[in-house]
């Protein structure tokens, strides 16, 4: 009971965060105020993530991703928001695309960290997959 | 009752921009390292370093939200507790907090309400994280420009009641509380007099600036008078066991960085 109580206040309370709504017994300009920051964190992670992307679009950088951004919650950590955004441009010259790539490949690694860790018996599951399409490729 | 936590002295927020200078401070006794910029796999040799110079390690985590109302992330938790486990770490901690609740990330580390109700289920939840973590948790008071309506008590006792109940340490950020003093308007001296300061673990503090009327805690700024008056008004309280300075951004020289660790370590 009391995690469903909490968790419908504290739902409400993101989503006014996230869509700039307001939010009953907050003060409306303390409301903009951390959804602002909010937002800029958001950015400066990326930011701190993609310093060649950061380069290459300048002032742009920051419009372009507030507005990809949009008001919503965030997916996934900055990484992933950051390579969501990234995968909307195009032109981007060779460094930035080196850049990205290295990004995409600490993302995968991570997943692949992700994927070691998975319990025993889905391990054996996968390799038992493996076994079959090896032996499939034989015949 | 969580383990103790052994005293750590001075510290900084290890950073690779900062590396080189942290190396050359010789009077650290620990570093703390943020979790969700690690690899396990790869520490830095810096670090490696550090460690053989019997520099200790913290390591800072901000993704758990331990006072959300969604079950903790079993797979982020484990990940901490394996970090932990690597990195040789004294104390793991994150914060008083919740970012995500019904699945929604928000991204920022939220405000609770203070009633028992949000008490309930952040003890639940630190308590589920401390059987999996193979050290002591600490415990993070955050800054938030606004409250989360609704609260039935006021913060010190919101975490002498956690603290109590749950046996984890306190991680007290004087400049949280200096952030929150002056946005939320209240007295942090008084706040400073019943807050469960027996139960320190070690103290963050960094600069920040005022911008519209509203403090920010940037990390990205020098450290301010306030944090640092707080820090002293902390000292003549109580035990002091570990104090760090926290920079993120906008990285200044070595003379100014070493000039406020000495700032805090109480040398000038």
């Amino acid at each position: 009971v009391s995690r469903a109580a909490l968790a419908k206040r504290q739902v409400a309370f993101v989503q006014a965060l996230t869509t700039g709504a307001a939010f009953d017994g907050v003060p409306r300009d303390r409301m903009n105020a951390l959804s602002a920051a909010l937002l800029s964190r958001r950015f400066r992670e990326a930011r701190r993530l993609a310093p060649a992307l950061d380069a290459w679009l300048g002032p742009r950088f920051e419009v372009l991703f507030r507005k990809w951004m949009g008001y919503g919650p965030q997916t996934g950590g900055a990484l992933t928001e950051l390579l969501g955004f990234a995968a909307g441009l195009s032109g981007m010259p060779e460094e930035v695309n080196a850049e990205l790539e290295l990004l995409r490949l600490e993302a995968r690694r991570r997943a692949e960290r992700t994927w070691i860790r998975r319990p025993f018996s889905a391990l054996l599951a996968s390799l038992r997959l493996m076994k079959k399409r090896l032996a499939d490729l034989k015949t | 009752v969580g383990a103790e936590v052994s005293a750590l002295g001075l510290g900084i927020g290890w950073r690779p921009q900062l590396a080189g200078a942290i190396a050359e401070r010789e009077d650290l006794g620990f570093v703390e390292l943020f979790a969700g910029a690690l690899d396990p796999y790869a520490l830095p040799r810096e670090v490696l370093a550090l460690k053989r110079r019997g520099v200790k390690i913290a390591l800072h985590a901000i993704r758990l939200s331990l006072g959300g109302p969604d079950p903790l992330d079993a797979r982020r938790l484990e990940e901490l507790a394996r970090l932990a486990d690597l990195t040789g770490a004294s104390v793991v901690s994150d914060h008083v907090c919740f970012h995500q609740a019904g699945g929604q990330n928000s991204g920022q580390l939220l405000p609770l309400p203070f009633d028992e109700v949000a008490l309930e289920v952040l003890c639940e939840n630190v308590s589920a994280a401390m059987k999996v973590l193979p050290v002591p948790l600490a415990l993070e008071n955050i800054a938030s420009f606004v409250r989360f309506p609704g609260g039935t008590m006021d913060e010190p006792l919101f975490l002498s009641k956690l603290l109590e109940q749950t046996g984890a340490s306190l991680l007290l950020d004087v400049a949280n509380l200096h952030a929150n003093s002056v946005n939320l308007g209240y007295d942090p001296v008084e706040w400073l007099d019943h807050a469960p300061l027996h139960r320190i673990s070690y103290v963050h503090i960094a600069g920040g600036l005022v911008r519209e009327g509203l403090y920010h805690d940037t990390h990205a700024h020098p450290l301010g008078a306030g944090p640092l008056a707080l820090l002293t008004e902390l000292r003549r309280r109580a035990y002091v066991p570990g104090v760090m300075l926290e920079r993120d951004d906008a990285f200044p020289p070595k003379a100014e960085l070493f000039a406020e660790l000495d700032a805090i370590a109480g040398r000038s």
